[in-house]
């Protein structure tokens, strides 16, 4: 998940208010975001993905003033109507359609703000973005360029510029060959023939989306005004990032000034009118509980709404730059924030149901009961452990992206995992006998069948199959029932000692003395005996 | 004159044997034997026992390759009179070049000299010299390979730091006679007969009216046995089957391979979002598919595309439905109460599972590709906000904890949502999420009432509850470890 950094006296500069370091750090984790870090006056918060408004310092000390009653309600700024215009030309369509663009004027640019642009960038990035898949913002010196601009496809010979932070020009060929940008973003404009820039009115480059922007229009310390454009695939994403930037500045004292989008249709950008939405009181009530209905306005008003009560309902006005509301559920969660988490007293459910659970107690106790250990291990397995080690063949659920070829398959047996343990074990005392009772997962004419099994191993100096048929038969009489054996041919146990676990007429599982070479693979030295029973097939009222 | 038991008698002679003093090991008689006799005559002050500290080493993997390859610094000089540090680099790797030069400056082998712009290495006589010697690191490691330790501490202090030889410590017991011990085998040694091991025969024939029994020291070592028991994770979750059953929950179960579709898409976790990238979720290969009703498919796309009839307004995105059949491995067992609500979507129901999920990390002490997760539903009539605190409270009180904090948190899947933190060693510690099941979840199965859901973690439980600092020790479980755990 992203994470805000920023500086504490930038934040309070922003609040308007003196607050203490230990008011945020009681009052920030209630507004819904985690504080990973607050040491000196450096604070990282992280930031759940469905805010990215408060991907800024800027955007954080909004939602901090309305949640700490600074200022509650609705934030509005101030957008003066277009003065210029941006033309969006039908050869960028096939390569990165999307484009909204705001400007704003008078910023009194310092460090503070060069930094926070510099993180809520990269921050929206990577969340909203995708990495720049989604959407990518280019921030620009409005002053070295001239109006209107456009925003075209181009062939990527046909245009040369300086990007940003070099010296020499390069066509966008070179830039994607060469540029360390250019490499890691390539492949978002690969596919196409034409690549997207935007141009002044005499041809310079401000960028050349989603790669690099030109150093033309770099920002400094001078720079009063500034240009914004968000370029995508997703609309939706564009025009978020765009509300987000462009507030973040005018927080900081800018102001904002629309641009007409000029393409197959006309739209102004910036549009900061707010989202309407209705909640009935009622929902709020069954949800939350909460009876008082100023409780639920003002809290609501602490999350940067505003409202108006009509009837049983609540008309709930929320600022665009709240992409997350989707559903009246996503007001009654603000409102529950808005009131806190740690006010709203415990009940129970009314609903009468028995209990019931999956307890493996009989065979536990039966394995207890002859001495044996419980162990528990991984069921990502691999084929060299699963079926090479053990002398045999199978098939098993292959994971498409295993973090390493020894985690790649599902398990079918738990023999090999237990002869593992063993092998872990080869320092401590003998006699060793452990046992597991275990999910595997059987890959069957193309279908994953899930077990439940139970397994036992033992090591010892003198151990054999009579030892082994003695603990198998007092497992099965321990859960009453009768044991008939067959011999069994198995790639893991020494030939003729190995017999299958008959009840009723169905092999249900299988034990033996394991072959010295199965022994040797796992780099033990003593002889193990081992017995595995599918308890699905054993007990199946219980386990299927 | 003390009485002396067959066995005392034949440790002191063999301790005599060995001049006087003895390692318990090096007797000719069995261990557990031997410690009950010297125990014996400690008491009778014929004997004394010290134990003592030692020190030994064993090489490291870097000891072990010195030894086999030779130190890197020599390696390095070995032929060479003067090579550029890029050129060293280029060929041994950055880490290993600096370590061979950084040994070589130290010893004075080499001096670094700066031309133009580029720096050099150039052989010293000293280092010529000593190239051709065998190096005093190498002799100690070579003694150390053998088990023998007299070796200058400075030697030794060098090879700790270039992590050459790992320390370990080893307490070294003996046995020696005392003075009065002498004594006692220079004059002889007489026997009372006396009954030590009461056998079935004495009892039969009486013989134990006539004879003294040889009291036993009860401080004697006895060897330890160990009784078979429940892996602690297994004993926590047969305590919290037991909570929630107790407060009338069902349990379910469910598969470990699952469809994107029930696992993703019916929770309204959109097609972009991270937890569905490669990075963090294991897809299969084998079956990668899994069969999903067309029809269902198609609803659930309309719910994350314009919110379906649900009043909401979806993700707003084109839904890809060959997504939905991809097979994975469950990341979450929400996958289960979804599965359980979309067949029983009449209401009461309470039912919980403790079963495993995947996510796609790599093994280290806090992160394991698979662990369990508590998960809970409570569907009813009017279930709310309060209850789910209420139960959650109810819980994690019954396991123990008595402080519990409730913050705002995300899932695509809930709303509100929460995170769960409890109070230990004063510190907050979160333990799972929950929330209540969003509409875009439940209306499509028919589920009108409010379902309240958790996922709750269970090795991080576990790890705090039991000591440990790597989740390892749960899964690659030490038998000793187990053998000497109490149970909880």
């Amino acid at each position: 998940m992203p994470v805000v950094n920023f500086d504490y006296y930038d934040l309070l500069s922003l609040l308007g208010r003196e607050v203490s370091r230990e008011e945020l750090l009681e009052k920030i984790p209630m507004m819904g975001v985690c504080i990973e870090r607050f040491e000196g006056n450096e604070i990282s918060i992280e930031v759940f993905p469905n805010r990215p408004d408060l991907l800024s310092v800027e955007g954080m000390a909004r939602a901090l003033r309305a949640f700490l009653g600074i200022e509650e309600g609705l934030k509005k700024y101030d957008v003066a109507p277009p003065k210029i215009s941006l033309h969006v030309e039908k050869s960028v369509e096939k390569v990165r359609p999307f484009i909204a663009a705001a400007i704003v004027r008078n910023v009194e640019m310092n460090d503070e703000i060069i930094a926070s642009l510099m993180e809520v960038q990269e921050k929206l990035h990577f969340s909203v973005g995708k990495d720049r898949k989604k959407m990518a913002i280019g921030v620009h010196d409005f002053d070295k360029v001239t109006p209107p601009f456009v925003y075209k496809g181009v062939k990527p010979n046909e245009i040369k510029f300086v990007p940003l932070g070099k010296e020499e020009e390069m066509d966008l060929n070179e830039i994607l060959e060469k540029h360390e940008k250019g490499i890691a973003y390539a492949h978002l404009i690969k596919h196409s023939d034409l690549y997207p820039i935007i141009l002044d009115k005499n041809g310079n480059v401000l960028s050349f989306p989603p790669i690099i922007n030109g150093e033309l229009t770099a920002l400094n310390e001078y720079t009063k005004n500034i240009f914004i454009d968000v370029t995508g695939t997703d609309m939706n994403a564009v025009l978020a990032a765009l509300n987000i930037v462009a507030t973040s500045l005018a927080e900081r004292g800018g102001k904002l000034e629309q641009v007409e989008i000029i393409g197959k249709k006309k739209i102004i950008t910036p549009d900061l009118t707010p989202q309407e939405n209705e909640v009935s009181i009622d929902y709020i009530k069954k949800i939350l509980k909460i009876e008082d209905e100023k409780e639920i306005l003002k809290s609501l008003l602490k999350m940067g709404h505003d409202v108006v009560k009509e009837g049983n309902k609540i008309k709930v006005y929320s600022p665009v730059w709240r992409v997350d509301i989707l559903h009246a559920i996503d007001l009654i969660e603000d409102v529950a924030i808005g009131y806190g988490y740690e006010k709203f007293e415990d009940m129970l459910p009314k609903a009468m149901i028995f209990g019931s659970s999956f307890s493996h107690d009989r065979i536990h106790q039966t394995m207890i009961g002859l001495g044996f250990n419980e162990v528990v291990t991984l069921s990502i397995s691999s084929p060299e452990k699963e079926f090479e080690k053990m002398g045999i063949a199978g098939e098993a659920v292959e994971i498409a992206n295993p973090i390493s070829s020894e985690h790649s398959i599902l398990r079918q047996s738990l023999l090999p995992s237990l002869l593992e343990i063993l092998s872990k074990n080869r320092h401590n005392d003998l006699p060793q006998q452990i046992y597991e009772i275990g999910d595997v997962v059987i890959f069957e004419k193309g279908r994953a069948k899930q077990k439940t099994f139970l397994a036992g191993v033992k090591i010892d100096a003198k151990t054999g199959f009579t030892e082994c048929k003695s603990v198998v038969e007092a497992i099965l009489r321990n859960l009453g029932y009768k044991m008939d054996v067959e011999e069994k041919m198995h790639g893991s146990f020494i030939e003729g000692r190995c017999a299958s676990i008959m009840v009723n007429g169905m092999e249900i599982g299988y034990f033996g003395e394991i072959k010295p070479s199965v022994i040797c693979n796992f780099g033990l030295e003593y002889p193990v005996i081992a017995f595995e029973i599918d308890l699905s097939k054993l007990l199946p009222s219980f386990y299927e | 004159m003390e009485i002396l038991s067959p066995l005392e008698k034949q440790l002191l002679l063999l301790l005599e044997k060995h001049g006087g003093k003895a390692e318990p090991e090096q007797l000719e008689m069995e261990l557990v034997k031997v410690m009950n006799a010297a125990s014996w005559l400690q008491s009778k002050g014929l004997v004394g026992m010290e134990e003592k500290l030692i020190k030994e080493y064993e090489l490291t993997e870097e000891g072990e390759r010195f030894l086999k390859e030779g130190l890197p610094e020599k390696n390095l000089l070995k032929g060479l009179k003067k090579a550029s540090l890029e050129e060293i680099e280029n060929k041994l790797g950055r880490k290993e070049a600096a370590i061979a030069i950084g040994w070589a400056k130290r010893k004075g082998w080499c001096d670094i000299v700066k031309e133009g712009d580029k720096k050099y290495l150039v052989v010293t006589e000293k280092g010529k010299e000593e190239v051709a010697k065998e190096q005093a690191e190498e002799e100690a490691l070579e003694k150390i390979k053998e088990g023998n330790f007299e070796i200058d501490e400075e030697i030794i202090n060098v090879l700790k730091r270039r992590e050459a030889i790992r320390e370990k410590e080893r307490v070294k017991r003996s046995i020696f006679l005392t003075e009065k011990g002498w004594n006692v085998i220079k004059a002889g040694i007489k026997i009372e007969e006396e009954i030590s091991q009461l056998t079935p025969e004495i009892i039969k024939s009486g013989e134990w009216k006539k004879k003294k029994f040889r009291k036993y020291d009860v401080k004697a070592f006895a060897p330890s046995i160990y009784p078979g028991k429940l892996h602690p994770m297994t004993q926590l979750i047969e305590k919290i089957r037991k909570i929630f059953a107790e407060i009338g929950f069902k349990e379910i179960r469910g598969s470990y391979v699952e469809s994107c579709f029930w696992n993703m898409d019916a929770l309204f976790i959109p097609q972009d979002h991270p937890a569905r990238d490669m990075q963090d979720t294991f897809y299969c290969k084998k079956p990668d598919r899994i069969k999903i009703d067309r029809k269902l498919i198609e609803k659930i796309a309309k719910v994350h595309e314009n919110g379906w009839k649900t009043g909401s307004k979806g993700w707003g995105y084109k839904f890809d439905e060959r997504e939905a059949e991809k097979a994975l491995l469950r990341t979450h067992t929400t996958v289960n109460t979804i599965r359980y609500l979309a067949h029983n979507p009449e209401p009461p129901a309470k039912v919980f599972s403790i079963e495993r999920v995947f996510r796609r990390e790599n093994i280290d002490s806090t992160h394991l590709p698979e662990f369990h997760q508590i998960e809970g539903i409570v569907y009813e009539k009017d279930a709310n906000f309060c209850m789910l605190k209420g139960i959650l409270k109810e819980f994690y009180n019954r396991m123990g904890f008595e402080k519990i904090r409730f913050r705002p948190s995300y899932f695509p899947y809930t709303e509100p949502s929460l995170e769960i933190e409890v109070r230990w060693q004063r510190k907050w510690i979160e333990l799972g999420g929950a929330g209540i099941f969003r509409p875009e979840v439940t209306l499509p199965f028919g589920i009108e009432e409010p379902v309240l859901a958790w996922g709750l973690g269970l090795e991080r439980m576990a790890m705090i509850l039991l000591g440990l600092n790597d989740i390892r020790m749960l899964y690659f479980s030490d038998i000793n470890w187990l053998r000497n755990l109490p149970l909880l």
